[in-house]
């Protein structure tokens, strides 16, 4: 336990600061919004205007903008604000992946820093583990503490701002919320597994290196589909299933969304999902142990 | 009990033979200077014996063969490369606070000691410590572990001439007992000749000598002869020979005598180049 926690912190101290990347782009896009904003207050002519160059007031905007029936629809407006405020969060964080994952395994390996590691008495099977662990849970709470703090800023200010059209409705912008954050963590998990096994198969480029590989894969399946008339299943399409929101439907009431959507969360999917991302992990240790260490 | 049985070992590279054959036994307890040129193979039987490479043949460790071992090997062995290999992006205090909590065989007193002694700065990435700290801080960690093998491959690059000589004279002392094996890969060998008992020379990836120092010291001797006994002289088959003012000398075996020649104790060096250099003159 002792070895696993001191991995894991060691993990967490070699990806440092580069983990705060999208906090920091995050931060940057408040500060332009606050700029942006005193500009209007500041500047008469940055006031709204309509087509005929008349000045509105934002609540002239807002009716415009809204149906009449707007007042039923408060539920459902925080559920789909939250889910894509956090949609947004999680580009920037797989913006993110691809700066810190390539060469998972063998991070600055002309740099002999896996010589230190690998004269050491843990298990790769740990080692590895530790990599993937330690970069998926990082990168997914510092995901989470921005996507809460864009929760409490976003709720708070559009519940005011839109306080004489609906009620705001906090818990299910927090259902939104989660319903995003919690497969972003399943997602992570098997990215990083599978830049692990293509660290593990390529010592450089590994990403560049595997993403190639795996077009070329796609492109080989798609020829033999066409010729030999098959239906051979494409890895591009599990990736698509990962992203999956066939469970999304035009909804009726904010209902529609919150049971699928956690039924869409904790079902077989879920778990085989979990489990491709295990395989992953193994196949990267077993190759990585087969690979002679060269200095 | 012998620490390292290397039966066999035979080492390629694409179609280079790195090396050929080698075996090699290394009983406990011993201080081994492994010498040969550059490319003689010295860095890859360390890294076979680390188990970091694949070759023919067999080797055991402590009386068992490597492939029982697997990441375990490195309870009984620390290697010390010729490279850099620290992680930069820790600190100083992270790296130890690293190594002492996933090894088992840290010894905390000895790391204790061996920091004072190497005065590092806690807080520093090891990244901006010099060539000469960083190698410190590996020395530091590799030294505080109780392990059976050391492995040293050319262990004091970067370091100033006083710090190579405590580390030779006294630091290495912290770790050294009768139960320790440790092997010295390094091209400086007058630093530490004093301090070995056996060595080993390798040449173009085979064993061609291992003996205890002391054995080898008595079978060979500098002899010095005026110019006018040169045919003498030659006649002994010497190596290493070398022209002074008037006089030369050359290694040859300890038997050898000639009227009124001087003698004196060969250096490591001289044995070095008389086994390995092959006939030698400047």
């Amino acid at each position: 336990m002792k070895t696993d926690q001191a991995l894991i912190k060691k993990e967490v101290q070699v990806i440092g600061r580069k983990l705060f990347l999208p906090a920091w782009i995050v931060m940057g896009m408040y500060g332009m919004l606050i700029i942006g904003l005193l500009v209007t207050l500041i500047l008469p002519t940055s006031a709204f205007s309509d087509a005929d160059g008349r000045k509105v007031t934002l609540e002239e905007v807002f009716q415009d903008i809204f149906p009449p029936d707007i007042a039923r629809h408060g539920g459902m407006i925080s559920y789909i604000t939250n889910y894509f405020a956090a949609n947004m969060v999680a580009a920037l964080l797989f913006l993110n992946l691809l700066i810190l994952t390539p060469n998972i395994l063998n991070v600055k390996r002309k740099e002999n820093y896996e010589l230190f590691h690998r004269t050491l008495p843990v298990s790769l099977w740990k080692m590895t583990g530790a990599k993937i662990i330690a970069m998926s849970i990082s990168n997914w709470l510092v995901f989470l503490a921005i996507c809460v703090f864009n929760y409490i800023v976003i709720n708070i200010l559009f519940s005011i701002l839109f306080r004489s059209y609906f009620t705001w409705n906090f818990g299910y912008g927090l259902i939104g919320l989660l319903h995003l954050a919690i497969p972003i963590l399943v997602i992570i998990f098997i990215v990083n597994a599978l830049a692990a096994l293509f660290s593990a198969i390529f010592q450089d480029g590994a990403i560049g290196k595997g993403l190639g590989a795996f077009l070329g894969i796609s492109i080989v399946i798609a020829i033999i589909n066409r010729v030999q008339g098959l239906k051979i299943p494409q890895p591009y399409e599990y990736v698509s299933s990962l992203l999956n929101i066939s469970w999304i439907r035009m909804p009726e009431t904010v209902e529609d969304f919150v049971l699928p959507g956690w039924h869409h969360l904790f079902n077989w999917n879920t778990l085989i999902h979990i489990l491709v991302g295990i395989v992953f992990y193994i196949l990267a240790t077993y190759i990585y142990s087969k690979r002679e260490i060269k200095m | 009990m012998k620490a390292i049985e290397i039966s066999r070992v035979t080492k390629y590279y694409g179609k280079f033979k790195a090396l050929e054959d080698v075996s090699l036994d290394i009983p406990g307890g011993r201080i081994i200077g492994l010498f040969g040129k550059n490319g003689a193979g010295k860095s890859t039987l360390m890294k076979c014996l680390l188990g970091f490479l694949k070759f023919e043949g067999e080797v055991k460790v402590m009386d068992k063969p490597l492939e029982d071992y697997r990441h375990n090997l490195f309870r009984e062995i620390a290697f010390i490369p010729d490279v850099n290999v620290i992680d930069e992006r820790l600190t100083v205090q992270q790296t130890i606070d690293y190594v002492s909590s996933v090894h088992p065989c840290w010894n905390n007193q000895r790391a204790e000691r061996l920091r004072a002694i190497s005065n590092l700065p806690s807080d520093k990435k090891v990244g901006r410590l010099s060539k000469g700290m960083k190698t410190k801080l590996y020395l530091m960690i590799t030294l505080a572990l109780d392990v059976n093998v050391l492995l040293l491959d050319e262990p004091t690059i970067g370091l100033d001439i006083a710090f190579r000589r405590e580390f030779f004279n006294t630091i290495l002392g912290e770790f050294y007992d009768e139960t320790k094996t440790i092997i010295i890969s390094t091209h400086q060998v007058e630093e530490v000749e004093h301090i070995l008992n056996d060595i080993i020379f390798i040449d173009e990836g085979k064993i061609i000598l291992h003996d205890a120092i002391e054995d080898l010291k008595n079978r060979y001797t500098i002899i010095t002869v005026p110019m006018e006994k040169e045919e003498e002289f030659r006649k002994l088959n010497p190596k290493v020979v070398t022209h002074k003012l008037g006089s030369i000398s050359g290694v040859v075996k300890k038997e050898a005598t000639i009227k009124d020649a001087e003698y004196r104790r060969p250096s490591l060096t001289d044995l070095f180049l008389a086994e390995v250099g092959g006939y030698y003159e400047n």
